[in-house]
């Protein structure tokens, strides 16, 4: 299916945020939000992805 | 020196240190080391997909640090609530440094956005630590709605003017029940030193050590000035006095010319 990764089309075989996550590598301090709502890390397993959905993802960056 | 609290934990430092600018993220952690700081601001940015790979937090995390998350790049209340959320998740702390500025030119905090998101974000029990104007009016209706400290600009982001703000600063000071943290502007340790002199209870300082000749001797060059300052702040200063005359402080006998 298709999914949006910060805008960003992609193609994935993940059935859930859990296996996206380790699918693209995904560092350590991270969030990742569906369709604007934040998915806490536990519940990355039980939240299924369908086709079309948007996601955000962010990680550290340097800043002030 | 008096131990800076904020939200009941104790730091050892009164220098927070932000993480942008830097040449390396070697330079980045040497710096970090020499400025003795305990509290280290990070931002947050959207991954590439092709580029996942960035080794900063390496460099970054250590036990005696507080990461403090910020929100730059939120454009409004709504936004910074969204992001707080997001920082949250990633970097398991409820600290935050709110800041809004929509306008990429001056960067400068939109006030009303702010006490709004601060409002909101204290409810959902963040510990919010917003960047603000140095207003004190303001300032007293963020603490009002629960901010853990104020965070009141002395110049715009990285402009390294010194305190531009400084007798709202100190109204903000002689105001606050709460810590107040001078951010923004600061471009010399000797502006950190005014700042603590003053009663700030802590400063941040980002660009002027990041884009220093020597990013690792100007961090030392901060931590001991920003030191002395609070040293000099509790040690009390004298009265400035208010006519241009001297005030001998030396015995006024003329000995050279005793027999």
């Amino acid at each position: 299916m298709t999914i949006y990764v910060n805008n960003k089309p992609l193609q994935t075989a993940a059935a859930d945020v859990a296996a996206l996550a380790v699918e693209i590598g995904l560092p350590a301090m991270a969030a990742v939000a569906v369709n604007n709502r934040v998915v806490p890390r536990a519940g990355w397993e039980a939240h299924k992805l369908r086709e079309g959905d948007k996601l955000t993802i962010i990680r550290v960056a340097c800043g002030g | 020196m008096e131990k800076l609290v904020i939200a009941g934990r104790e730091f050892g430092s009164r220098l927070f240190l932000g993480t942008g600018k830097f040449s390396s993220h070697t330079l980045m952690q040497q710096a970090i080391e020499a400025s003795r700081t305990e509290m280290v601001t990070v931002a947050m940015k959207r991954i590439e997909l092709e580029n996942s790979n960035d080794d900063m937090l390496q460099h970054i995390l250590r036990p005696d640090i507080t990461l403090l998350p910020n929100t730059s790049g939120v454009r409004n209340a709504e936004e910074a609530v969204f992001a707080a959320q997001m920082a949250r998740e990633a970097f398991g702390t409820p600290w935050l440094k709110l800041e809004i500025h929509p306008d990429p030119r001056y960067l400068l905090p939109d006030s009303v956005e702010t006490l709004k998101a601060t409002e909101r974000l204290v409810k959902m029990g963040f510990v919010v630590l917003p960047y603000c104007q140095a207003d004190p009016t303001l300032c007293k209706r963020l603490e009002e709605a629960g901010a853990a400290a104020v965070m009141p600009l002395g110049a715009p982001i990285g402009s390294n003017k010194g305190l531009r703000t400084r007798d709202f600063l100190g109204i903000i000071i002689e105001q606050a029940g709460v810590p107040v943290v001078v951010d923004a502007g600061i471009g010399a340790p000797s502006h950190a030193a005014e700042a603590m002199e003053m009663g700030a209870s802590a400063c941040l300082v980002n660009t002027a050590i990041a884009v220093a000749g020597d990013p690792v001797a100007m961090a030392e060059a901060f931590a001991s000035a920003v030191e002395a300052g609070r040293m000099a702040y509790e040690a009390g200063l004298g009265t400035v006095a208010e006519h241009f005359e001297a005030d001998a402080s030396s015995p006024l006998t003329a000995f050279l010319d005793e027999e």
